[in-house]
């Protein structure tokens, strides 16, 4: 009977495994768009833009032209080994080949623009600006796309995926180190500022650092409180989210008033900081706003925690503080975590409005950038700040990841 | 012993448990039986104060536990819950230990009683020891839920439908275990269920509860044969009652010591249903038995199901 | 950011019950009073010449700030729910993980670096605003889309097919109205984000409702903070209750 059945199935069975051979040898499409927009991108749009001084906006210069055909050569090399990667039959194999083509594009595509600045440098002397175009930004983008994509296949892991964008990430570092991009107008607005910048990228750390500080363990007693007293959960969480609602440089603005008035009433507030402008009213709004997902994880964190584990342990004799630490929160931390990493993200973003206010901060970068029609400024800026705001994304991740290995899932 | 003494407990205008009185003698097993919402499982949790009695007193061997701090109370009672609740981010070791962790043992104690306890509950240690709950089937996972119960040598164990959740080949085992694990080390236990044939099986009192008191308490055999009233009646039986009986009459009550039939004896301390199971599958009408003392006798169909004797 | 507080649901046909109406209301009335506040103004800052905000009037300011908020989230509506849509069909499959990785990785990005961003681009003024609220508005509405749409309990999709929907069908009928509150909340969160990156789009040229509180800070006129601030609070809190009452409907 086995026999039978199994001779019936055999060609079901047989269209089924065709039919994933036929998925398998597909090319990725994605991909193929990735490299078909690279390829129209160097084909047609300016790889650099070179600008007589830092002010006046620059002229286009696409990529055979920018550099000595060598590195164009590679460049472009690199773009076709990313398209065959595109159409190679899936798989383990297909997706090390894009990282590893896309990882060299990547780094390829930077290390060019920086010879074309240096290029320019010798070519028009030291006033002359050279910017990054539309097309090296589309095959940075893509490549960084590219490679994401495929690491997030081949190693899902979040501590994996953090190695190997550390790597590729020191990879550049070591680029710019070695002076290799110098001549690159977004490094002269970096050289400019080498002695801020370092203090605005700490300050900006403690601005989020400070709202935490605020924010955790208040947010957190909200959380409990919201979880033991059902009838507050309403109006609690209404309450927090309507701060989240409004626009952060209206809170940052609205605090101005009363701090400053504070501070006059009471100088003394003014030897601590505590004024009408500065990181005071930052770090209070950016509390504010920290609060309600702080709050709405802890609860949705320590309610997951199953209840016969809770009736159990207080069974057992644990008392509620014991119930809190040793049993809720443990099995609450992925949610807890995963809430951390969302508040630390969104303040990250929010500190960059807290420049207005004075607060400091990379957003002072990309506000006097804006004043100065600066673009290159504007660039290190917001740059900085995305970049401040995936490492602490990746990181928290990756302790997420850390703290719940060996978890049922 | 325990002594529950006129427990009351009020839900908002719904009464819990009204005025419930019971003592458990120790080393017996009590089951507290009714449908549900009968008050069976906040009865179980006024006794280690889960839930704080609005009238009555609990005494464990004369001491009102009114007196005691919750917590420590709780140390010294097992308990175990249908939903077992082991802590699913600990070992099978460390949740065992957990009670005598709280309660300060040296770390030798505890590894010790651990083994002592996996072997008990028929679980290997060395296989078992370091894995997590979520490997363990749900069988297994309430033999550890049993096993954290017993941790720190407690002298009662309360089990809150403890199998209700398994599969009926897993319960039956959990059971069997639960019986030889009673026997051995005496504890007293107070355990709630639903289902009147676990409460038949494991206990040497029954406690029938309805909207909160108590009905009729009594061993099974006195339940069955008398119930006072017709809920007690359909509830420990209804139609099966006559079946259940012979569950809890042993065989020497029927025998006719004086006649002796050939073949193979059935043990006087067997009960009524396995000697009838066997004329069955025989195809016989009487049966040969033999006492502890040696004494044969026969016991007939016609004595399997001549009436209960009522009445002292 | 996805479960929100509801309005009470006590006597929701009476005005009292209604906070959205009581929020616009305010909202209209602020912008309505303002203009003739200026005795108000100087009472509480004497020692500002000009108290009250006259660059442009307040309608106008707010009327812009609707319409690059408007025209961003129709832009984002419509091709983000068609996204979500996409990728979620055997055609679209392939796409699925890589804007996964897109939308999560954009969403930590921050809106005013995405905003600032965008001046090198395409120059100052109300449209790089409109770009970057677009391009940063997408991301939680696709996310939103795609989760709704996965999230549809399988067993009204297998009755769909099994009475005969179409795949169009199905998707109108059972998926899409199952799947609407969670597309919703991804909208309301998208609109939100809007309002406050619109607000910073004054720093880059755009005329709205931020307009005076980056002048009041650039200029140290605390007067105009207040009363962008002020508008800008109401403008974002009532469009956030209109969602409530949506939400609210749908259920």
């Amino acid at each position: 009977m086995t026999l039978a059945s199994d001779a019936a199935l055999a060609p079901a069975v047989e269209a089924s495994l065709a039919r994933r051979k036929d998925a398998e040898a597909r090319a990725n499409p994605l991909l193929v768009l990735i490299v078909t927009g690279m390829v129209v991108a160097l084909g047609s749009l300016g790889f650099v833009a070179v600008a007589p001084n830092r002010i006046l906006s620059g002229k286009a210069v696409p990529l055979w032209s920018a550099v000595e055909p060598g590195s164009a050569l590679l460049v472009g090399a690199l773009v076709v080994a990313l398209g065959v990667a595109a159409l190679v039959r899936s798989g383990p194999w297909r997706d090390r080949m894009t990282a590893i083509v896309a990882a060299a594009l990547l780094i390829a595509c930077v290390a060019a623009a920086g010879h074309a600045g240096s290029l320019v440098a010798a070519d028009s002397g030291p006033i002359a600006r050279t910017s990054l175009g539309a097309a090296f930004w589309i095959v940075a983008a893509g490549s960084a796309f590219a490679l994401a994509d495929a690491t997030g296949r081949l190693a899902p892991h979040p501590l994996a995926q953090a190695a190997i964008a550390a790597a590729v990430v020191s990879l550049l570092a070591a680029l710019a180190f070695s002076g290799a991009l110098s001549d690159l107008s977004l490094a002269r607005e970096f050289a400019n500022r080498q002695s801020v910048y370092g203090a605005e990228v700490v300050r900006h750390m403690a601005l989020v650092g400070g709202a935490l500080a605020g924010a955790l363990p208040i947010g957190g007693v909200l959380g409990v409180v919201a979880l033991r007293r059902p009838g507050w959960r309403k109006p609690l969480f209404g309450t927090l989210n309507l701060v989240q609602t409004i626009p952060s440089i209206a809170i940052f603005g609205l605090l101005i008033g009363p701090l400053s008035a504070l501070a006059g009433a009471a100088p003394f507030l003014r030897t601590l900081g505590i004024g009408g402008i500065g990181a005071a009213p930052a770090v209070i709004a950016l509390t504010l706003y920290g609060l309600l997902p702080i709050a709405r994880g802890t609860f949705t964190g320590l309610a997951s925690v199953p209840e016969p584990v809770i009736d159990a342990a207080r069974g057992m004799g644990l008392d509620e503080r014991q119930i809190l630490w040793k049993v809720s929160i443990p099995l609450a931390l992925p949610i807890l975590v995963a809430a951390l990493r969302v508040v630390v993200v969104q303040l990250t973003g929010l500190t960059v409005v807290a420049a207005l206010i004075g607060a400091g901060g990379l957003g002072s970068f990309i506000f006097q950038g804006l004043g100065q029609t600066a673009t290159d400024l504007i660039l290190l800026g917001a740059l900085s700040a995305i970049v401040l705001a995936l490492i602490a994304d990746l990181a928290l991740r990756s302790l997420g990841a850390v703290l719940t290995s060996g978890r049922p899932s | 012993m325990i002594v529950l003494d006129r427990l009351t407990k009020h839900f908002g205008a719904t009464t819990a448990v009204d005025q419930l009185s019971l003592t458990v003698p120790t080393g017996s097993i009590c089951a507290l039986v009714g449908p549900s919402g009968c008050g069976k499982s906040t009865t179980l949790r006024l006794i280690n104060r889960l839930i704080e009695p609005d009238g009555g007193r609990v005494l464990i061997d004369g001491t009102d536990t009114a007196g005691l701090a919750p917590v420590t109370l709780r140390r010294r009672i097992g308990y175990v819950i249908q939903s077992i609740g082991l802590f699913p981010h600990w070992s099978i070791a460390r949740n065992i230990s957990t009670v005598p962790e709280l309660l300060g043992w040296p770390e030798a104690r505890i590894e010790a009683r651990v083994d002592e306890l996996l072997d008990l509950v028929g679980l290997d240690p060395a296989q078992y020891r370091e894995r997590r709950p979520h490997e363990l089937s749900g069988g297994q996972q309430q033999r550890v839920g049993v096993a954290r119960a017993l941790a720190a040598d407690p002298d009662l164990l309360l089990m809150d439908e403890p199998f209700g959740a398994l599969d009926p080949v897993t319960r039956d085992g959990l059971q069997a275990a639960l019986i030889d694990i009673q026997a051995r080390t005496g504890k007293t236990v107070v355990i709630v269920t639903h289902d009147i044939d676990e409460a038949i099986r494991l206990a040497s009192l029954i406690a029938v509860l309805d909207k909160g008191r108590l009905i009729q308490q009594g061993a099974p055999r006195d339940l069955l044969s008398r119930p006072v009233t017709p809920f007690v009646e359909a509830f420990v039986g209804g139609p099966h009652r006559g079946l259940r009986l012979l569950q809890v009459t042993p065989v020497g009550e029927r025998t006719d010591y004086g006649n002796v039939t050939s073949g193979e004896p059935i043990a006087a301390e067997a009960t009524l249903d396995v000697a009838l199971e066997r004329m069955v599958a025989g195809s016989i009408d009487r049966l040969p038995v033999r006492d502890r003392a040696g004494r044969q006798g026969t016991l007939s169909l016609a004595d399997v199901v001549a009436r209960e004797v009522t009445g002292p | 950011m996805s479960a929100r507080a509801l309005p009470s649901t006590g006597g929701i046909h009476h005005l009292a019950g209604r906070p959205a109406i009581w929020a616009t209301l305010a909202f209209l009335a602020a912008l309505a009073l303002l203009p003739f506040s200026d005795p108000l103004f100087h009472a509480l800052f004497p020692e500002l010449q000009r108290p009250l905000y006259t660059r442009a009037s307040f309608v106008d300011l707010a009327l812009s700030h609707a319409a690059l908020v408007g025209v961003a989230s129709l832009v984002v509506v419509s091709v983000g729910i068609g996204v979500g849509i996409f990728v979620t069909r055997p055609a679209g499959r392939d796409f699925a993980g890589p804007v996964d990785t897109l939308t999560a990785v954009g969403q930590t990005f921050p809106p005013t670096a995405v905003l600032a961003l965008a001046v090198p681009v395409i120059g100052y003024g109300g449209a790089p605003t409109v770009i970057a609220l677009i391009a940063y508005g997408l991301l939680p509405v696709v996310s939103a889309t795609i989760a709704g749409l996965n999230a549809v309990p399988v067993a009204p999709v297998q009755a769909a097919d099994g009475i005969g929907l179409s795949p169009a069908g199905r998707l109108l009928k059972v998926e899409l109205p199952l799947a609407a509150p969670v597309i919703l909340s991804g909208v309301r969160t998208s609109v939100i984000l809007n309002i406050g990156t619109a607000t910073i789009g004054s720093t880059v040229g755009a005329l709205t409702l931020g307009s005076p509180i980056i002048e009041g800070l650039s200029g140290s006129n605390p007067a105009y903070v207040l009363q962008g601030a002020i508008l800008v609070g109401l403008f974002a809190i009532a469009t956030d209750l209109w969602f409530d009452e949506l939400e609210h409907a749908l259920h």
